[in-house]
């Protein structure tokens, strides 16, 4: 019986190793319910928050399913990245907390990123 | 019994112990003890542990930075954009305009490479475009949408009027006059052990609010932009007669439709811009 337990737990936690990790590069963003920023947001992350990919399908163009402490969602590929970033968060601590954002404020953030067109012009 | 038995092990014990202490003269074994190195690892373990107290010391000093001068454009312009998100709206639902192309063509056309943008579209028409400064040479292109509709603004037109925020954002002139007094003390310095002085973010703040909705930029930097425009585009008369057209447009539209009154105290004037344009009329 203990065998089999251990077995399971083994089994479990290679599942566990066997998802990929990815780390949030923006300052902001959500976590939607399908792959659209017109869809309900789950949850809003901080920048480097650590998501575990569920699943990386080319018909989700441009999102992840990705899996956020309970929460299943959607988040755009873009603001992921495999090493854990240095944000402005973690740069400067003391002062991001003094500055006190409500709720609604890191709302808006993670939601200026999705609606900012990013691009670079072509070097020759 | 039983106690007199317990005194005499005890007794027995303290006297073996004090003859062992006696037997070891310290001072014979002085030597061994110093070749041994180990007053040579204490030494080692201490400088490693104050090294290590220094470290963290640092680190921790680390931890009440200011945002360097860097870091604090591209996070104080985010800042703004999201403190003024109910007025801007710049959350609403905007079509594709899919500007990618015609701004990588226009752009490269006069030599710009490599630079990164970000554009952002706003349903407010108090401030028709707007560049916010980011990183160096680099910032939020800020479009209004109910402007770019009214005016029906091509694909190209648009571009025009990104670049002309471009070069503003090049002279720096936004920069220069919402700049707060202490910022150069302030940005990247320390308040560990102090209050935290969040006035240079207000004060900035302030000025981005007062210099967009009220202040605007000056007749000079308004010469100084279209001379720059002018000196761009006149390689490329295509282009040089699209974007007078464009001012003719807006110079219009400024004076016919009052949602967009404000233009010119923003950006005065698209009539004088035309002049500054207009070839000089020679005098026979």
């Amino acid at each position: 019986m203990k065998s089999l337990v251990l077995l399971a737990s083994m089994t479990f936690s290679l599942s566990l190793l066997a998802k990929e990790v990815l780390y949030l590069n923006t300052l902001f963003a959500h976590v939607y319910e399908s792959p659209s920023v017109n869809s309900a947001s789950l949850t809003a992350i901080q920048c480097a928050h650590p998501v575990r990919i569920l699943s990386k399908n080319k018909d989700l163009k441009g999102w992840h399913q990705v899996g956020v402490a309970d929460h299943k969602g959607f988040i755009n590929q873009g603001y992921l990245s495999k090493s854990k970033p240095v944000c402005f968060q973690e740069k400067y601590p003391r002062f991001f907390d003094k500055l006190n954002l409500d709720l609604s404020q890191i709302y808006y953030w993670a939601r200026l990123n999705d609606k900012i067109v990013k691009g670079e012009l072509i070097t020759p | 019994m039983k106690y007199l038995i317990l005194i005499f092990i005890f007794f027995s014990f303290h006297t073996l112990a004090d003859d062992e202490v006696k037997m070891i003269d310290f001072n014979e074994i002085k030597d061994v003890l110093k070749e041994d190195g180990l007053l040579k690892e204490v030494i080692k373990k201490r400088k490693r542990k104050a090294k290590v107290k220094k470290i963290k010391k640092k680190l921790t000093k680390k931890l009440y930075d200011y945002p360097s001068e860097d870091d604090f454009w591209p996070f104080i312009s985010e800042l703004w954009l999201i403190k003024n998100a109910a007025q801007l709206k710049w959350d609403s639902d905007f079509p594709e305009y899919g500007l990618d192309n015609s701004l990588n063509k226009l752009f490269s056309s006069l030599g710009y490479y490599g630079k990164k943008y970000q554009i952002l579209l706003i349903d407010n028409p108090s401030i028709p475009h707007f560049a916010l400064p980011t990183n160096k040479n680099e910032g939020i292109f800020l479009i209004s949408v109910p402007f770019a509709r009214t005016l029906d603004l091509s694909k190209l037109e648009i571009c025009l009027l990104i670049l002309e925020d471009f070069l503003r954002l090049e002279t720096q002139f936004f920069k220069d006059k919402i700049t707060p007094k202490d910022f150069k003390k302030w940005a990247g310095s320390n308040f560990e052990e102090k209050k935290v002085n969040l006035s240079v973010v207000e004060e900035s703040l302030k000025n981005y609010q007062e210099f967009i909705f009220e202040k605007g930029f000056s007749f000079k930097n308004q010469f100084e932009v279209t001379k720059q425009m002018d000196l761009l585009l006149k390689n490329q008369p295509k282009l040089w007669n699209q974007y007078v057209r464009m001012l003719n447009k807006i110079d219009r539209l400024i004076k016919s439709n009052n949602l967009f009154k404000r233009y010119s105290q923003l950006y005065p004037s698209p009539e004088m811009q035309i002049k500054w344009l207009s070839p000089k009329k020679k005098v026979l």
